[in-house]
């Protein structure tokens, strides 16, 4: 059997990070406590053997009773662990001991990890490591994982502590911990020993930053608008890029296109090439914009700003029936809304996860970023196309308020809401490249089969039965449009419109792979094509629908499998549903009515 | 005297902190313990909550759960 190792620390000690510069894999790090909520394992080589890696979720105290502190206790307990290596925030050695002397009185064979030690020497804090480590009795060694500081060491200390003999099971884990006031004194004891720390700690950088960008009046602004520069970066960036993804994918249709001409029948090549390829293409020329998206959003995350975002909006939220850590997890669900449901397990309250699940989808996904992305292309000008997503997003955010205000009643709570302010971090290009090559792979993953089936399903349903007109009103998709356009024509959808609607409950990804089939046109011939079939109106009217109606089937598996409740989870549908439904009706027909 | 009677920039020693075991526990974890000083940095806006400082540690949290912190102006 591999020999395991467990990372086991505080929130913000930068545990994920060090299991990233270990494995080389990207479990999501963040700047941001308790994230880390499903536990990443990984293989790594290290000496002669290979040794399984596991990054247990930051917890605070081996004794508490928050549900990360439930989970590390039963990992303990179940799962043999050889060695566990303790990672501490050098900084704050002055409150992170205990957790360290709890975790040794399990008495397995250990390490002590003292991260970010170029921020300690920044804050004037002194350690002596050689005199902790033998006051402790286990080798402990001073990292920083961010700069990749130390860490040949560390995987030499490891393959060392695992010559030890093989640990035996914890049972009863709980008898096993010290009394508590003993912990406590005895850390005081290593501090006056072996740690230095001035008088007065300061982090002159950090301080300077907070005084603007945590001010009273200007700080929300301030967010917002560096939100909104971020996403004309992403946009301006992107636009280029994306032309020649689709230019070089284009090249590559028409060569397989020449060659597999004489090979396969009409059917088949109908099939592969609009079906399966066009389908794919519409999807991967977005992937730079995605890409984008992920390296800037991992950036905001790692530098200690969306902390601070949550902080300025607390106040606001709390009247909402939701805290700033919602806030941050709307923000983190533009990239998707699964992980975000996800990352609501930090919230104990029942109530307050249930609300925060049934806001989150509101929250604008990479999956309706493409599909606004084409749309905006396609309709608007250039200088305005910033303006009119920023705008989107905006009213993501309105939709998702709305919600919570309404349905704040029936599950009203309150928790304690306390949250660090991490030091302010530049964000080191390394690890925003492997954060947002993690995050695509995963978005990857996640939306490929999906799109495949759905555009797949969308292709037969609009070629079937035998020898129809494509798309047309005899087809499979023809009829199915006809039955449910009479629901949507007061929202400026025509049948076709509707279908890839309903196509988009499966993955919204399949929106605009599912369109170019339906309108039997090529990735390419997509813009031209909507431009005659719809004008700025009803474009808008369908892009309002798509943000708002009811979350794909991977967030609805999220919400269903967190919140143990089928209840919330046709809630969810239901409501996002009749609130797309109600807006869009609204802005179509008011746009009409003023003569647009 | 409570932590919220504090002004934005004072200090103060920090003598009792009681309440809820789950909010005590992480409140000691974040390093507020009788006999630390702790600092009112900033409220948030909209009544928001309040940021802090212990040792190098800075955290938020709301006025609710600073009222079960109880400090004493340092001699």
């Amino acid at each position: 059997m591999a020999r395991r190792i467990a990372l086991l620390g505080m929130p913000n000690t930068g545990k994920s990070s060090l299991f990233n510069r270990l494995t080389g894999a990207s479990a999501r790090t963040g700047n941001w406590p308790g994230l880390t909520v499903e536990l990443s394992a990984a293989q790594l080589p290290l000496g002669s053997d290979l040794i399984e890696l596991v990054d247990l979720p930051g917890i605070y105290d081996l004794h508490g009773m928050t549900e990360d502190e439930h989970v590390v206790r039963r990992f303990l307990e179940r799962v043999p662990v050889d060695v566990l290596v303790v990672v501490l925030n050098a900084a704050q050695i002055d409150r992170q001991l205990p957790l360290l002397l709890q975790a040794r009185a399990l008495g397995l064979p250990m390490l002590a990890v003292l991260n970010m030690w170029d921020e300690a020497k920044r804050f004037g804090v002194s350690i002596d490591v050689d005199r902790l480590g033998e006051v402790l009795g286990f080798p402990v060694l001073a990292v920083s994982a961010r700069q990749a500081e130390g860490m040949g060491q560390l995987r030499q200390a490891m393959a060392a502590a695992l010559r030890a003999p093989r640990p035996v099971p914890l049972v009863e884990l709980a008898k096993r911990l010290a009394p508590e006031d003993g912990v406590q004194e005895e850390a005081e004891a290593l501090l006056r020993v072996a740690v230095k720390t001035p008088h007065q700690l300061s982090d002159r950088m950090s301080e300077r930053l907070d005084l603007i960008l945590l001010h009273r009046i200007w700080g929300l602004p301030i967010f917002f608008f560096s939100l909104f520069l971020l996403f004309q970066f992403i946009f301006t960036l992107g636009a280029p890029l994306q032309d020649a993804v689709e230019w070089a994918l284009g090249l590559l249709r028409d060569a397989l296109q020449a060659m597999l001409a004489d090979v396969l029948p009409a059917f088949g090549q109908g099939l592969l090439f609009e079906g399966i390829y066009d389908g794919l293409a519409t999807v991967a020329s977005f992937l730079p914009v995605i890409a984008l998206f992920f390296i800037v959003m991992s950036a905001v995350e790692d530098s200690g700003y969306l902390a601070r975002a949550a902080f300025l909006v607390d106040g606001f939220m709390a009247r909402l029936g939701l805290d700033g850590r919602g806030f941050v997890l709307h923000l983190l669900g533009m990239g998707c809304n699964v992980p975000a449901v996800m990352g609501t397990r930090v919230m104990r309250s029942p109530g307050l996860r249930a609300l925060t699940m049934l806001v989150l989808p509101f929250s604008l996904c990479a999956a309706r970023l493409q599909v606004f992305l084409f749309f905006i292309a396609v309709l608007f000008a250039p200088s305005q196309a910033a303006i009119v997503l920023f705008g989107l997003y905006l009213l993501s955010l309105l939709a998702a308020m709305l919600t919570a205000w309404l349905f704040k009643r029936r599950y009203n709570v309150v928790e304690p809401v306390i949250l660090e302010l991490p030091p302010y971090r530049l964000p080191v290009l390394g690890n925003m490249l492997s954060a947002a090559s993690g995050e695509i792979g995963h978005f990857l993953r996640r939306s490929t089969r999906f799109i495949v089936l759905g555009v797949l399903a969308i292709w037969l349903l609009t070629h079937l039965p035998w020898g129809v007109q494509p798309a047309g009103p005899e087809s499979y998709a023809g009829r199915l449009g006809q039955m449910v356009a009479g629901v949507f024509a007061p929202l400026g959808f025509d049948s076709l419109l509707a279908l890839a609607l309903l196509f988009g409950f499966v993955a919204k990804e399949v929106v605009l792979g599912g369109l170019a089939v339906l309108y039997g046109v090529g990735e390419e011939g997509l813009a031209a094509a909507v431009q005659g079939h719809m004008d700025a109106v009803q474009a808008m009217s369908f892009m309002l629908f798509t943000l708002l109606y009811t979350p794909c089937i991977s967030t609805l598996a999220a919400i269903r499998a967190e919140s143990r409740s089928w209840r919330l989870t046709l809630t969810s549908v239901l409501w996002s549903l009749s609130l797309a439904y109600m807006v869009s009706l609204a802005f179509y027909q008011a746009a009409r009515w003023m003569g647009f | 005297m409570k932590l919220s009677c504090l002004r934005c920039g004072e200090s103060a020693c920090v003598t009792c902190v009681e309440g809820e075991e789950c909010l005590v526990r992480r409140l000691q974890a974040l390093g507020v313990r009788p006999g630390k000083s702790v600092r009112v940095i900033r409220h948030a806006p909209f009544g928001g909550p309040l940021h802090l400082r212990v040792g190098s540690t800075e955290f938020f949290l709301r006025p609710r759960e600073a009222e079960s912190i109880t400090v004493k102006h340092a001699v």
